[in-house]
């Protein structure tokens, strides 16, 4: 019981201390907070352009567009099977206007 | 300390009336979530991909698929049903499992209040209803707790307590309401909006610590309950989370509030053969739901029930509530409808034409569908096919298709090549919008009374979309090609500023043009004016 307690009270915080360009807030229980509000746009260049919404259902860019970086890191990982030029990054403007923008390249 | 902590969590045994009412209405959601969650099975291993709960489970696990899903949440619906009516630990916590492992598997179940669900479930698993220790149902709560106490902490941010994150997440509904509660109280909508933002952090901080005060529940469960029912009312997309959320303030309603449900009995003594005839029925209710992963169901269905010896009466009735979801609602057709949309996306049109066809044997009063199908064989140059979808879809609903049916009709225009206009002129009165697609193809192929006539379909709406601008066209290149009527027709077009601006010298030099040419509508223009 003291370690459901503990696992429940410390998985937030790893969110907290962990890549605060990760929008992906599953475990934290970051209700209606400031990540809900980040909207992303994501984009996929190789050796030709790639459409992301012919590659991935729906729910997978809908989790893009949230900002997950797990999502992108998978994605990024899918279509390097393919092209090892594939550059996917992801732009993300927070409520107050800031940008970020997350690049996943092909491993060498 | 350790007796302070002790003392918490072995403390008085809840109260059976609490038990069995929240056991009927949580887990008779569970099985309602798990049925409302098929549809969304046909979005799971599309495409190839997939992302674990665990991110750094990917690449060990093997892709889920739909069928796997179909039968995790229908055997998922089957035990929850179970657990409402009474089944032990085991059932309970089986049905842990089998939904934890349906959430494990993938990141498209992004829903936060589903987690939520598998730790609960997890909790009750341990839950004896023979013996209802204070434990588990303690932990529940606490669990909520968490929820709340990290969900202010989320919210200490200077965006959140002035009003604009909320507003920036507001739906219409909230819109409306922080617009007429600023007009009723004449202050601006923001400082309502603001106070809103301050309100829920606070009620938040209450509840989590009131839940666990037995003093504060006569005022803890109005308060979580207005909450979430005002989080429901602002529309927001949560699917069930409100209806959980309610299912759990049970474990805070004071007890004299309580509802005293009527005992009821499952375990009716039956001779052997009455109970395999009784969960025979059960599992065979499972396969009336015609998915992919429906006989998996079924035949865990029937396992279980025989290992665990489940109560023939129950097992019926959890059968039933499957057989009831399916018929009382559109979950197999929305399956099929979703898992044509994907597969269309990602340029399969074999598998997509496959589940939409599906999706019409089981629903064929389902207009959008026949939309979708008639686009699809579009796509694939099967314009005949397509047409009949549209008029299948048009005859359904009443709306119009006219921009997707010409375009099937253009597409159906080649083998007319050298005849069209004189189809088109055939077909006109019986079918305009039949034959519209055959009179472009006529007009382009230079017969001006086709234009004219094409012309004439657009300026007055008929079996195709008003457009002006196209009737002008139209008839100037009818008219260009001797067309009196048309010249007439093109004039009172410019005169009445029809398709483009007035041009009144201009249109009445063009009737005067159509007059002179023999036709009567023109000099009849003439003469008014």
């Amino acid at each position: 019981m003291a370690a459901f307690l503990a696992a429940q009270l410390l998985l937030p915080l790893t969110w907290y201390l962990g890549d605060d360009a990760d929008y992906d807030a599953r475990f934290t229980w970051r209700m209606f907070a400031r990540q809900s509000a980040v909207r992303c746009t994501p984009e996929a260049r190789g050796a030709a352009p790639i459409d992301l919404s012919t590659r991935f259902a729906e729910p997978w860019l809908h989790r893009l567009r949230d900002g997950w970086a797990g999502v992108l890191d998978q994605v990024a990982a899918h279509l390097c099977h393919e092209d090892a030029s594939v550059v996917v990054t992801l732009t993300c403007v927070e409520p107050d206007g800031r940008t970020r923008t997350l690049e996943r390249t092909c491993a060498p | 300390m350790t007796s302070a902590w002790r003392r918490f969590w072995d403390g008085p045994p809840e109260s059976p009336d609490r038990v069995r009412l929240f056991r009927l209405v949580f887990f008779g959601l569970v099985a309602v979530d798990c049925l409302r969650a098929l549809p969304r099975a046909a979005l799971y291993g599309a495409g190839g991909f997939n992302l674990p709960q665990l991110g750094a489970l990917a690449g060990w696990l093997p892709l889920p698929s739909p069928g796997l899903l179909v039968a995790l949440w229908l055997f998922g619906a089957w035990l929850a049903a179970l657990v409402a009516l009474g089944a032990g630990r085991a059932t309970a916590a089986l049905l842990a499992a089998v939904y934890g492992l349906a959430w494990a598997s993938s990141q498209i179940d992004g829903y936060q209040h589903h987690y939520l669900l598998a730790l609960v479930l997890g909790v009750l698993a341990a839950f004896d209803p023979e013996r209802p220790q204070a434990w588990p149902l303690r932990l529940v709560r606490v669990q909520l707790s968490i929820v709340y106490a990290w969900a202010v902490v989320a919210k200490l941010d200077p965006l959140w307590f002035d009003g604009s994150l909320l507003g920036g997440l507001a739906t219409p509904a909230l819109r409306r309401f922080v617009q007429g509660a600023a007009w009723a109280i004449g202050v601006e909508p923001e400082t309502i909006g603001a106070a809103l933002a301050v309100g829920v952090v606070a009620v938040e901080a209450f509840l989590a610590i009131a839940i666990h005060v037995r003093r504060l529940w006569p005022v803890a469960w109005p308060a979580g309950v207005a909450l979430h029912l005002g989080i429901e009312l602002a529309g927001f997309e949560i699917e069930l989370f409100s209806a959980y959320l309610f299912a759990l303030y049970l474990l805070v309603l004071p007890e004299r509030w309580l509802v005293r449900l009527p005992r009821w009995r499952t375990d009716a003594t039956l001779a052997p053969a009455g109970r395999v005839a009784l969960w025979a029925a059960g599992a065979a209710a499972v396969l009336v739901v015609p998915l992919p992963g429906a006989a998996g169901a079924a035949a865990l269905v029937a396992a279980w029930a025989l290992l665990a010896r489940a109560s023939p009466i129950a097992h019926v009735v959890a059968g039933g509530l499957i057989a009831a979801g399916h018929f009382g609602s559109h979950l197999a057709r929305d399956f099929h409808a979703t898992r044509g949309t994907v597969a269309r996306a990602l340029g399969e049109p074999t598998e997509a034409l496959a589940a939409w066809e599906a999706m019409l044997r089981l629903d064929p009063g389902f207009g959008a569908g026949w939309v979708n199908l008639g686009d699809l064989h579009l796509d694939a140059g099967r314009a005949a096919a397509a047409l009949a979808a549209f008029e299948r879809a048009e005859a359904l609903t009443g709306v119009p298709l006219d921009a997707r049916k010409a375009r099937a009709l253009a597409a159906l225009t080649p083998p007319c090549r050298g005849d069209c206009a004189r189809r088109g002129l055939a077909r006109l009165e019986r079918d305009p919008a039949g034959a519209a697609g055959l009179l472009g193809a006529g007009c382009e192929e230079g017969d001006p009374a086709a234009c004219a006539a094409l012309a004439g379909l657009h300026a007055v709406r008929r079996g195709v979309a008003r457009d002006d601008a196209a009737a002008r066209r139209l008839y100037d290149r009818a008219c260009q090609a001797g067309r009196a009527n048309a010249c007439s027709n093109l004039g009172y077009l410019l005169v009445n500023g029809r398709g483009g601006a007035a041009d009144v010298d201009g249109g009445r030099a063009l009737l005067a043009r159509g007059c002179d040419a023999g036709d009567a509508f023109g000099c009849r223009q003439l003469d008014r004016r």
